[in-house]
């Protein structure tokens, strides 16, 4: 797998974010002191089960957490400006200009009664200051671009005439009509067939290219995940246990919880009767395990991980995990 | 995966085959067409808002006295003439004036709190919510029509515009909280959150995204509404807290009453006139209500 060169500026870092949700019956950490850094025209993929908290971390660099969500603590540095110290109207300025969001569900992102073209025209029209036909045409050129047959006619299409994968095209035509520097992908192909699936992820693959623009990718999916991203990281139960190279990550997986979840892919290569499962659920947020937050389900549980919370090391250049073994 | 499903989406010029392209409205019109009941109110409607449009130029005589008083319908005068001598079909036509412009008047009062109010309270929820709601409350619990006595006998000249302002003010409760829970569900929508996403700020969203949405409902309320309106004016006339001035039909109805018992076409006409203004807003709004709705099917 080849690595894209990047440099070393990273266009956004997140600091020790913390978004809290605050419910009748306690407080759920979803995002506890996450840090991570996205480098400029890099994929960052983020992996983990459900209620892990990755799309919440998605949703606070849009500083776009529902209630009672809210961001308790932590940085979010978005080309070197901290977004949670700018005010509301500033980060209108930046989401959908600067920062781009695709979402989980394409037939349900679209608005039913616009038409396709008007929505994708949205962003344009507040962040660029241009005329009623320019908008247009530039909606036409980049649902062209995105791959929807015909765009002339059918940006004039309802998004009930547009199937699923046609939907996506347009979201993401939608995202990146302002050229963003950072496009944020909640799962974009989570409820695709996989042909369509296959079909979004290499035109993300060639927009990307296209648009120079970095990428935060969520997913569950690990295939998902190698086919776009540079790196890699793991999240489980709020926080971050494991980061690094997507060659990495595959080939040297070291926290227990990566390499149960690497097990648990389906290949065509490998005989098995049944498909390896991780044990047990994610524990609820609202009182998570003492000690390492991992260590009900894990094969290699010692004493001490009850009780010490594994801070997260680097064991080679670039490859972090927060597991005790390694400590 | 496999790289042989991989396959960029084919260049070439495709020819779509489209079926005709019906919009919105089109189709709400289809399917008004098929209710019998509906096309009869949209009619009244019609016909009434034309004969108020045009009444000076289609009345037979003016609002001055034309003939002697109290004379029963002939062919001069077809509704026959009131006590003081004028033509009763001019006067429901002049009247049909007043009551179409009072419906359509206090509704886009009530339209204009009722959607800001609702709209408000509905999205950004919370405290704000809470408050506003409990405002709504209060106004909805209050007996309406002795509130409208009330609120007009405030006023020291009575004219049609005071009742009509009068009237909205009082009567937006209730489409305030349809508003509200429609934005209470829309705003939990993707596309709502995909807005969002792309810069919206909370007036665009609320005005350009959501309210299209329900716009439906808020159409077939504030039609159904009209006729409330009308009567509660005509009404309002007739226990003598209107516009003494105007020539509405609560005006004729009042002035005729005492002379009921001799002459009953001074109030059978203005009645029935009342009562068919009435009728077809109520089963226009309830044709809108199925033709609007998406889920029920042609």
């Amino acid at each position: 797998m080849k690595v894209r060169p990047t440099t070393n500026e990273p266009i956004l870092k997140t600091d020790d974010l913390r978004t809290y949700y605050f419910l009748a019956e306690g407080t759920v950490k979803a995002v506890d002191k996450v840090s991570l850094k996205i480098n400029e025209q890099e994929a960052l993929g983020i992996v983990g089960e459900s209620g892990c908290g990755k799309s919440t971390v998605a949703h606070s660099i849009l500083r776009l957490v529902k209630e009672p969500g809210r961001i308790v603590g932590g940085k979010i540095l978005f080309e070197g400006q901290d977004l949670l110290r700018i005010s509301e109207a500033e980060m209108r300025k930046i989401r959908g200009d600067r920062i781009a969001m695709v979402f989980q569900n394409p037939t349900s992102s679209l608005n039913p009664v616009f038409t396709v073209g008007f929505q994708v025209g949205e962003a344009i029209k507040l962040h660029q200051n241009v005329q009623k036909q320019a908008v247009e045409g530039k909606v036409c050129d980049i649902l062209a671009k995105v791959g929807i047959p015909s765009a002339k006619e059918r940006m004039k299409d309802y998004p009930h005439e547009y199937s699923g994968g046609m939907c996506q095209r347009a979201m993401i035509a939608m995202a990146l009509s302002c050229s963003p520097k950072l496009l944020i992908a909640d799962e974009p192909t989570t409820n695709l067939d996989v042909t369509i699936q296959a079909q979004i992820l290499d035109l993300m693959k060639a927009l990307r290219k296209e648009f120079n623009a970095s990428i935060l990718l969520i997913g569950h999916d690990f295939g998902v995940m190698s086919e776009l991203c540079d790196r890699i990281v793991v999240m489980y139960s709020g926080k971050v246990v494991e980061s690094g190279d997507l060659s990495t990550i595959f080939r040297n997986p070291k926290h227990p919880y990566t390499k149960a979840l690497l097990e648990s892919i389906p290949s065509i290569n490998i005989e098995r009767e049944r498909l390896h499962v991780i044990p047990g659920d994610v524990p609820g947020l609202i009182k998570p395990p003492l000690g390492c937050r991992f260590h009900p389900r894990c094969e290699h549980v010692m004493e001490e991980c009850k009780k010490t919370e594994p801070s997260i090391i680097e064991v080679e250049k670039g490859h972090e995990v927060a597991c005790l073994l390694y400590h | 995966m496999n790289s042989q499903l991989r396959r960029t989406p084919e260049k070439k010029k495709e020819k779509v085959h489209r079926p005709s392209r019906a919009t919105r409205i089109f189709v709400v019109w289809r399917k008004l067409r098929k209710s019998t009941l509906a096309i009869a109110g949209l009619f009244i409607v019609v016909f009434m808002s034309a004969v108020a449009l045009l009444a000076p130029v289609i009345a037979p005589y003016g609002l001055l006295p034309s003939g002697s008083p109290v004379e029963p319908p002939s062919m001069e005068h077809v509704f026959g003439t009131d006590v003081t001598g004028r033509d009763m079909l001019s006067l429901v036509m002049y009247g049909a004036r007043i009551s179409v412009y009072v419906g359509i008047a206090a509704v886009l009062i009530e339209l204009v709190i009722g959607i800001g109010i609702g709209m408000i309270a509905g999205y950004f929820g919370g405290i704000i919510d809470e408050i506003l709601m409990r405002i709504t409350d209060v106004f909805f619990s209050l007996p309406i029509l002795m509130m409208l006595l009330v609120a007009v006998s405030m006023f020291e000249v009575r004219s049609i515009n005071t009742i009509i302002l009068v009237m909205g003010v009082l009567e937006w409760p209730f489409m305030a909280r349809v508003v509200r829970s429609g934005y209470l569900s829309l705003r939990e929508e993707t596309y709502v959150e995909a807005a969002k996403s792309m810069g919206a700020s909370s007036w665009r969203i609320m005005l350009r995204h959501i309210l299209p949405n329900i716009l439906s409902v808020i159409i077939v309320l504030a039609t159904m509404d009209i006729p409330w309106f009308i009567l509660y004016e005509a009404t309002l006339t007739f226990l003598g807290f209107g516009d003494p001035m105007s020539s509405s039909w609560g005006i004729l109805l009042e002035n005729g009453f005492p002379h009921m018992r001799t002459s009953w076409w001074v109030i059978t006409f203005p009645g029935l006139a009342l009562l068919i203004t009435s009728l077809g807003f109520n089963l226009l709004g309830d044709g809108l209500r199925d033709a609007l709705d998406i889920k029920v099917r042609e």
